[in-house]
């Protein structure tokens, strides 16, 4: 008598993509919580950290819920990274300037709806790439506003109003124009690729071509160093040339944009005494540590403190380093949590933004797509190199915020934004 | 565009891998030289956050101890000797004193990187050794209750081997002032006791006295009219230098210019000011002069004063000053000696200095320093004024013998005082609670 058995797997299976998101979420939320753990008995029994985690906890469920109804075949790693940065640089913003984190908790908020919002709205990508125009002019105009109406939350005299305040609140439209810029870039050069891939230098640099694209693009920096959000100009300007080489594929953009970025540099030097700060504390920053410099060589002595393993979470001084929680959120990181700590973040980082490249790479049923993808990515990590090479004296200072970690609500809700796009793009009907 | 996205992504890595090499450089190879630079704020709570020794008398009661204040620690001080006498402790350094001359012992070495890491894990306070001193809490309180807040320093140090047993600075930094405020920091942290510089006037009578007798004269018959004195005396009385001396009078050795060669005086003078090496008391008075001559006048430190004393009382030889006896590791019972050998200073012949005894003995039993004398205590010693009349100065410059070649010296001064009574009562309390210290370690 023969027995039929039972058909074995050939394969053992590969986990499924949520089942890695889910795992991921689960390892994030463990890693905030012991130390949330130790902060909270660093402050002698404080239960504000847990309330903060229990928000993060809360938008991980309810976000990955909502991503999983609305656009189940998203990339995996996407939402955890986003979520455990974010949850990371909340926990650091808690531990230098408590009053502020409940403030970012609710930009954390704010952050994963309007991410949930950008992937339930289903036509925002054809909308996007339709009325570029008019969506990166109200951008600009709001950005001109701050020209007239606009402020800063600290209240310093001379510091730059870059925000609109409504009720106690505060909101960066340059924030929001990197976006938008990022995405009439996208649509307009995507519109534009069989001419550009095929006409070369003449195509490239032909002002019927591109002119609407440079004109717009210009009005954007002007409007910026204007403002003197040079920062932001510069990594707009960064984005621009390296969008514009991947639709090209000519190494000359790359060359003129570099050439361009010296004349800049030296325009600006010459212009602006706060470049001219910004790079002389840069080249020797040493002469002037307790004084204009003090910031940056703060910022070195955190690293330094910091070593391999970090003092621990409450248990260094990154407080010597002004507003450190904002622009150098990074160092005061390195001080706790050492190379590992930085490590950490640069591969997560590095990971978030190579998963933006991959999605873009998928798409090549829709050019716009692919470059909407790269251009976030882009976006994405020359800001957190920018910042990153600026806290560490390889760049000159930037003044942008290190995407979800920095404080920052306007720059959140961006990356959570950014963030919503991408995940879109990543899944296949997205 | 998958190549040029590729390419852009590689340009990305390498970006991010430069900006980690950044960063390993500056938390990895970077910190040496980085974290030790002044202007590291974090040097200072390092320092502070490190569990100084205690700071022991010479019978181990403790003088200065440290204690916890959440991570890091304050300094406290016993109520008989003040930041005056041991030194001040700012931002965890030990800048003058005892606290500064024995700084690196008492902040302790940092532990090999591993055991360090494991101290920094558990979040151990880094512990400094304890320090040893020469100094009796038991002389220090009478010291100070004999000063009594009054204005002015003195000294008492142990024969024959010089360790100062007590010292009182006023007006000085009280046991809860250990912060001094900024700008005040050179009038207030400066201890008296050692470095001050008071006009001797009449203290130096027994270099005068000395003097006199080198040369041959007739200490008894010679005779000119008294002056001031530490007594209250006619001044139009006219008195031999003998009696001078008994009463602190240095108006007839001033005016005895035929019998003693002012060269002479001068020199005598000079090298009874007594200059220790530069290692004495552990390097606390490296880069300091006892004495010296400020608008013509001669000014000393009691310390000064007190080696002057006690050359005379050791036959004609200082010995070198000592403060630090010992150290220990923290947790161990072994104590390491810090007592440094230097040889001892000569200053007169034996002969002179017991002739100098001998009289010193007589101005307490019968001169101007009788406050001084104690029952059942040999003691000797000088009452003498000095200053001006605007700013006098009251001086007691004594000793005692003890049974086993034993003995003490001290120096006192009172600061915009006359009265040479309350000096040598101050000097004679300082004296019996050195005796009974001494006597009773056997």
């Amino acid at each position: 008598m023969t027995r039929t058995l039972p058909a074995l797997p050939s394969v053992i299976a590969a986990p499924r993509p949520l089942t890695i998101e889910r795992a991921l979420l689960v390892l994030g939320g463990a890693f905030l919580a012991v130390n949330t753990a130790a902060l909270a008995l660093l402050r002698s029994g404080d239960w504000t950290p847990w309330l903060t985690l229990i928000v993060w906890v809360g938008c991980a469920l309810i976000g990955q819920q909502m991503l999983t109804r609305h656009l189940p075949q998203r990339d995996p790693l996407l939402f955890p990274l986003a979520m455990f940065l974010s949850g990371w640089g909340l926990l650091v913003i808690d531990r230098l300037a408590p009053d502020m984190a409940n403030r970012q908790t609710v930009w954390l908020m704010i952050g994963v709806a309007v991410m949930i919002a950008a992937v339930r709205t289903r036509p925002l990508l054809h909308w996007l790439r339709r009325y570029r125009y008019t969506l990166l002019l109200a951008s600009l105009l709001l950005l001109i506003a701050t020209i007239r109406f606009g402020t800063n939350p600290s209240g310093a005299e001379g510091a730059p109003t870059l925000w609109i305040g409504f009720a106690g609140f505060y909101a960066q439209p340059s924030e929001l124009l990197k976006v938008m810029l990022v995405a009439f870039l996208a649509s307009y050069l995507s519109s534009q690729i069989p001419l550009l891939r095929t006409g070369g230098h003449r195509a490239v640099f032909n002002p019927r071509l591109l002119g609407p694209l440079f004109l717009m693009w210009g009005v954007a920096v002007v409007v910026l160093v204007w403002q003197r959000d040079l920062g932001t100009a510069v990594l707009v300007f960064a984005v621009f040339i390296l969008l514009l080489y991947v639709v090209s594929g000519l190494l000359s953009v790359l060359v003129a944009g570099a050439a361009l970025v010296v004349v800049a540099g030296v325009v600006a030097y010459a212009a602006f005494a706060v470049v001219q700060l910004r790079v002389d504390i840069w080249l020797n920053p040493w002469p002037e540590s307790s004084g204009r410099a003090y910031q940056i060589v703060q910022s070195l002595m955190a690293f330094a403190a910091g070593g391999v393993t970090g003092q621990g979470i409450g248990q260094g001084a990154p407080g010597f380093i002004p507003v450190a929680h904002s622009d150098f959120v990074f160092a005061a990181l390195a001080e706790e949590w050492g190379l590992l700590g930085v490590v950490v973040v640069l591969s997560f980082i590095a990971a978030y933004v190579l998963r933006a490249l991959r999605a873009g790479m998928a798409r090549r049923d829709s050019p716009f797509r692919t470059l909407l993808a790269v251009g976030l990515g882009l976006l994405i990590g020359m800001q957190a190199l920018l910042i990153m090479g600026g806290v560490l004296k390889l760049v000159p200072l930037t003044g942008v915020t290190l995407p979800f970690l920095s404080y920052g609500g306007s720059s959140l809700v961006t990356s959570f934004l950014i963030t919503g796009l991408l995940l879109r793009v990543s899944a296949p009907d997205g | 565009m998958q190549r040029e996205i590729k390419r852009v992504a590689a340009f990305l890595l390498v970006s991010f891998f430069v900006v980690g090499l950044a960063a390993a450089y500056w938390t990895v190879a970077g910190p040496d030289g980085l974290l030790q630079r002044h202007d590291n704020p974090r040097r200072v709570l390092a320092a502070q956050a490190v569990h100084r020794g205690d700071l022991l008398d010479r019978n181990g009661v403790t003088l200065a101890a440290s204690e916890r204040q959440g991570s890091t620690f304050s300094r406290v001080y016993s109520a008989s000797a003040g930041p005056s006498a041991l030194g001040i402790v700012e931002s965890g350094v030990g800048v003058s004193g005892p606290e500064a001359a024995f700084d690196a012992l008492l902040r302790g070495e940092p532990a090999e990187p591993i055991a360090q890491a494991v101290r920094g894990f558990l979040h151990q306070a880094q512990q400094g050794s304890d320090v040893q001193l020469s100094l009796s809490n038991d002389v220090q309180q009478s010291l100070s209750d004999a000063m009594n807040g009054i204005p002015g320093a003195a000294v008492v140090i142990s024969l024959p081997d010089g360790e100062i047993l007590g010292m009182v600075s006023q007006p000085g930094l009280g046991a809860s002032e250990a912060t001094p405020e900024a700008g005040d920091a050179n009038s207030e942290l400066v201890n008296l006791a050692l470095t001050g510089h008071y006009p001797v006037g009449g203290a130096l009578l027994p270099a005068s006295l000395s003097a006199a007798l080198l040369q041959g004269v007739d200490i008894v018959r010679t005779e000119f009219p008294a002056g001031e004195c530490a007594v209250r005396l006619p001044a139009s009385l006219v008195i031999s230098l003998q009696d001078a001396f008994l009463f602190g009078c240095p108006g007839p050795f001033a005016a005895a210019t035929a019998n003693i060669a002012p060269d002479a005086l001068a020199a005598t003078q000079s090298s009874f000011l007594v200059q220790p090496p530069a290692a004495a008391l552990n390097g606390l008075m490296t880069g300091y002069a006892l004495g010296a001559t400020d608008s013509g006048e001669q000014t000393a430190s009691p310390l000064a004063l007190a080696l002057m004393a006690a050359a005379i009382a050791e036959d004609g030889s200082a010995p070198a000053p000592q403060i630090g006896v010992g150290w220990r590791e923290p947790g161990s019972e072994d104590w390491t000696s810090l007592v440094t050998a230097s040889p001892r200073i000569p200053v007169i012949t034996a002969t002179t200095a017991r002739r100098l005894q001998d009289l010193m003995r007589q101005a307490v039993a019968e001169g101007a320093a009788q406050n001084a004398g104690r029952p059942r205590l040999d003691i000797g010693g000088l009452a003498a004024l000095a200053g001006t009349d605007e700013e006098p100065v009251s001086w007691f410059v004594g000793f005692t013998s003890l049974p086993g070649g034993k003995g003490a010296a001290v120096a006192v001064v009172l600061d915009d005082s006359r009265d040479t009574g309350l000096a040598a009562d101050t000097g004679g309390a300082a004296l019996e609670a050195a005796a009974a210290v001494l006597q009773g370690e056997g």
